[in-house]
């Protein structure tokens, strides 16, 4: 990984730091009883702010840990690679700077979170339902409104993913805002986040 | 007792365990081998041997009580979720009546389907979690960068494992001082998601700020060094009949897969 593409050695050291988020997230999501994941946070944070590799880099390895104790998730490691992806490319483009459009952003990452993961979930499962939550849900979808086992899992895992990835940008967003423009000025796409009053004032200097 | 401690290091680290003492990449290559051969062969009757195996291995290595407690859980929530969903979805078609609970008929196709799938779960789940059950994260990457892994990345994962030990007992601590402020963290779904925020964020941010200290702590410690590491333990490379074992686990899987061709 790293001694092939070279990552600067800030980025390096968020990277522990990122995927170690990730795993918080979900603990601090079940020591509140929230029914969610909130496991995509350091990759989102990760991918923002250093680019595409570190953020790739850190939901692998969050995968990878968390296959440590449930190994089904190795598989859904390319969900959590693509949030790094995706973060990286909308950070380039500025959607973390504003509000509206970071709770936009959700929407995609609910696409690949719970589009692509009933996918992985269909075909993991032998073209049936998974033993998520999201199962729960998706069982009387089927039975009460006859829809398509598929459609049943895809409108769960959605519905459920939406929920959790609006948490989820939001709290990469305050993130992003609230880390210290002397430490974003270090990062590869950290110049996205220094404000314009500060790039005036270090102009100034 | 102090020349004792020193002396452990002279040589390779052993525990007199056969499957304990034999080298990381071994280890991974016999349980990755076996984790696909249940993919590839996906019937309960070579998934249920499998688990067993894994559990004997695991007790014959002393560490059963690690290992069933992660296997435990997953093996509860995977057969009690497949079986049921197996018996929703397959009501239909040619279908022999199999038990019936308390008034809900079960069919012996959806059954067996369930437990193909169970056991191909399972015994994929069982080989990983015995891997990491009985093989410590360090040894492991000692052993890839015995490989010509960069130590960069072996950082990426032990300082990861470290920090979500550090990061969580901090996250106790922050959510129970916010509660203490008064921020609520009983009541609705939506009281409870307010309260996400005030714990995640001085945890993140507090961890990130730390980061650049780190940063210059490690460079003191030579970090960046481009040469050949030493290291304080050290682990027996592969022996000629541990490569032999791991050929002959892949060798075992490729046959099952020619094996599944067949039938």
């Amino acid at each position: 990984m790293a001694n092939k593409i070279k990552i600067d050695k800030l980025s390096l050291f968020l990277i522990p730091i990122g995927i170690a988020v990730n795993f918080i997230g979900g603990q601090i999501a079940l020591l509140l009883k929230l029914p969610l994941y909130l496991d995509a946070i350091g990759t989102i944070v990760v991918g923002a702010l250093c680019g595409v590799v570190p953020g790739i880099i850190v939901g692998l390895v969050s995968n990878v840990l968390n296959s440590i104790s449930d190994p089904i998730t190795l598989f859904y490691a390319i969900l959590n690679i693509m949030f790094g992806i995706a973060a990286a490319y909308l950070s380039k483009k500025g959607v973390f700077k504003s509000f509206g459009k970071t709770l936009l952003s959700s929407l995609l990452f609910a696409l690949i979170g719970g589009g692509l993961g009933s996918l992985m979930t269909w075909v993991l499962y032998g073209f049936d339902f998974g033993t998520g939550t999201s199962s729960i849900f998706a069982i009387p979808l089927h039975e009460t409104l006859g829809l398509p086992k598929f459609l049943s899992q895809f409108i769960a895992e959605f519905g459920m993913d939406i929920f959790d990835k609006v948490l989820t940008v939001i709290a990469a967003f305050g993130i992003l805002q609230a880390i210290p423009t002397r430490f974003l000025a270090k990062l590869p796409l950290g110049k996205i986040y220094i404000k314009d009053a500060d790039l005036a004032l270090e102009d100034e200097d | 007792m102090d020349s004792e401690f020193i002396n452990s290091f002279r040589s390779y680290q052993k525990t007199g365990n056969f499957w304990l003492d034999l080298n990381p990449i071994t280890k991974l290559n016999i349980c990755l081998a076996f984790a696909f051969s249940a993919l590839i062969m996906l019937d309960w009757r070579y998934g249920i041997p499998l688990c067993l195996a894994c559990c004997v291995v695991a007790l014959l290595a002393g560490k059963f009580k690690v290992f069933f407690d992660m296997y435990g859980k997953v093996c509860m929530i995977v057969i009690l979720f497949v079986t049921i969903v197996r018996q929703i979805g397959m009501r239909t078609g040619n279908v022999t009546p199999f038990i019936n609970i308390f008034g809900w008929q079960w069919y012996l196709e959806s059954f067996v389907a369930g437990w193909d799938r169970i056991t191909f779960i399972l015994g994929f789940s069982g080989s990983l979690i015995l891997f990491f059950a009985t093989t410590p994260m360090r040894d492991l990457m000692y052993s890839f960068e015995q490989l010509g892994m960069s130590h960069e990345n072996s950082f990426i994962m032990l300082a990861s494992m470290q920090n979500i030990i550090d990061l969580k007992k901090a996250s106790v601590t922050i959510l129970e001082s916010q509660k203490s402020r008064g921020i609520e963290t009983d009541g609705n779904i939506l009281v409870r998601a307010k309260a996400f925020f005030p714990t995640l964020g001085p945890l993140l941010l507090g961890a990130i700020a730390s980061t650049e200290e780190k940063a210059i702590a490690m460079d003191a410690r030579a970090f960046s060094v481009k040469r050949k590491h030493t290291f304080l333990r050290e682990l027996a490379p592969a022996s000629t009949t541990q490569k032999t074992l791991s050929i002959a686990a892949w060798v075992f899987c490729a046959a099952t897969l020619v094996f599944r061709f067949i039938r």
